[in-house]
């Protein structure tokens, strides 16, 4: 509240406490220097140093009074202006159910109250506020801040268009993405992930993914936003998610892509996912793993890739190859499972225990085999802890076996 | 004169309320609406015809509250879900405990007055 409104005003008031201040503190030094105080005989040390009082006291009450004034107003005004929005989403949800739209022109709550009302609903209603923005704003309204020199306007007008996700404002939102600005970059990503969310079905939508897989391909867009981004696309992810699974996109985007598809549980791209998971980047063949046990689903024809990632190099890579292979038939992966728990790295045994334990009986069994006559030492140890730990076993029995170990 | 379905409606955003709460009663069905799980809790057990049931509630979570309608009061009442990611795990649980259906915000009214009245 305080920087969104007062910084211009608050800034001035500083800024004249600032100058009486050091009008002050010049009389006072000069009024102690012997030989010049001499040249102003009004300006005595002691007069000098109640002016200069009076004046810190002044500049101080002043300051201290704009500050508690500008709070009470502002809470009052904000306070005001919420209830006025929650007026107009009230009034807004009426028309969109059947009653007369208000005649305008309309106050800027009426603006705020539509866009709480747009950002909640979709289909033909939410095609029906499209046409309401259309005809007491129209689009340029919402886009105009947009050439503002100041940032916090900017920044305010693609919120208001990430929420408005209006199909007409979805291009020039993503124009904002080639900005030097990296706020702005991010947020007109966002705003145009929110919008391509709900984008109308259409020829249109194809390109408007296009631009959008293009939008993200860009140095200066961190991985976390373009997750983000890509997260916020919901289920429209997979028509710009499959555009980044190739080679010519960037290792980062790649990553994100599929993280986005294993977390939005994408069923529609487990096929593509699946191809991935013989890559040549040890990171893209984690993640689709990762993504593929997210999705729950390993297609068919993809079950001897997951197998023969159990085998890879990379330990983190067997990591995710192991979590996967939880949804591979017990009996296709049992075997390699067993010698996972004699892994050299700790996360793999740990990740082998846990998913033997997820296949049910047949597992558990394989897991308590596994604690008394693993060829293996550490393997032993891994299948006890994790019966422990999974409360399979209690802990005299625990001890028993680690003693028999 | 035709027996009206009653609707109770689950949900803490206040402006997500309204509005189903407007769509159903367009679709001419009694609506309530409460914005926590307790005070869900303590009409889980009125003859309800439907409920509507977002799942991110503030302390207990809807799935829970579906999970108890089935399981400790017995109730059969459907449950149409409400929630602002679809994600497939979530579906699963909630058809595992029979929910009739699972939408997702932002929700459109004609399939949420779809949803209730099949199911009611």
């Amino acid at each position: 509240m305080w920087r969104r409104y007062g910084d211009t005003a608050y800034a001035l008031f500083v800024l004249v406490g600032f100058i009486l201040q050091a009008a002050a503190l010049a009389l006072l030094t000069w009024s102690f220097i012997p030989a010049a105080s001499g040249l102003f005989p009004a300006a005595t040390p002691g007069r000098a140093l109640l002016g200069a009082l009076l004046l810190t006291t002044t500049a101080l009450m002043g300051i201290v009074g704009f500050i508690l004034a500008y709070h009470v107003i502002g809470a009052r005004r904000q306070a005001r202006r919420e209830a006025d929005v929650r007026e107009w989403t009230e009034r807004w949800t009426e028309v969109v159910f059947g009653a007369e739209a208000p005649e305008g022109p309309l106050p800027p709550a009426a603006l705020e109250g539509l866009l709480e009302v747009r950002d909640k609903l979709r289909g033909s209603r939410a095609r029906a506020i499209d046409q309401l923005f259309e005809r007491y704003w129209r689009s340029g309204v919402l886009i105009r801040p947009l050439r503002s020199r100041r940032l916090l306007k900017r920044l305010d007008a693609l919120e208001r268009l990430a929420r408005a996700r209006l199909a007409s404002t979805f291009f020039p939102v993503l124009h904002e993405t080639d900005k030097a600005d990296a706020r702005t970059r991010a947020m007109a990503i966002r705003a145009s992930a929110r919008t391509l969310a709900l984008y109308p079905e259409g020829p249109a939508l194809d390109e408007a993914q296009g631009a959008f897989a293009e939008a993200l391909d860009d140095d200066r867009i961190s991985t976390g936003v373009a997750l983000e981004a890509l997260m916020l696309l919901d289920d429209a992810c997979s028509g710009v998610a499959i555009r980044l699974f190739d080679d010519p996109t960037p290792r980062w985007l790649r990553w994100a892509a599929i993280e986005a598809a294993g977390r939005l549980e994408r069923v529609d791209l487990t096929i593509e996912i699946a191809s991935l998971v013989e890559d040549l980047d040890p990171e893209i063949r984690a993640a689709s793993l990762r993504a593929l046990h997210g999705i729950r689903t390993i297609p068919d024809a993809a079950q001897d890739t997951v197998r023969r990632a159990l085998h890879d190099d990379v330990d983190f890579v067997r990591v995710q190859a192991t979590r996967a292979a939880e949804l591979l038939p017990f009996a296709v992966v049992a075997t390699r499972l067993w010698e996972m728990l004699g892994d050299p790295s700790w996360w793999v045994r740990r990740t082998a225990a846990e998913t033997m334990g997820g296949h049910g009986t047949a597992g558990a069994a394989m897991l308590g085999w596994a604690a008394r006559s693993h060829p293996d030492r550490y393997a032993r140890h891994m299948a006890i802890q994790f019966l422990f730990d999974d409360q399979r076993i209690d802990l005299g029995t625990a001890e028993l076996l680690r003693e028999a170990v | 004169m035709p027996v009206v379905s009653t609707v109770l409606v689950v949900e803490d955003d206040p402006t997500v309320a309204r509005l189903v709460e407007m769509t159903l009663r367009f679709g001419d069905l009694e609506v309530r609406v409460v914005g926590t799980a307790p005070e869900a809790r303590e009409l889980l057990t009125e003859p309800w015809d439907a409920i509507v049931l977002d799942i991110n509630l503030p302390g207990t979570s809807g799935l829970e509250l579906l999970r108890q309608l089935r399981e400790d009061l017995g109730s059969t009442t459907p449950v149409v879900m409400l929630s602002a990611l679809r994600h497939e795990h979530e579906v699963q649980r909630a058809l595992a405990f029979e929910a009739t259906a699972y939408l997702t915000k932002p929700f459109s009214p004609d399939e949420l007055l779809e949803a209730v009245r099949a199911a009611v």
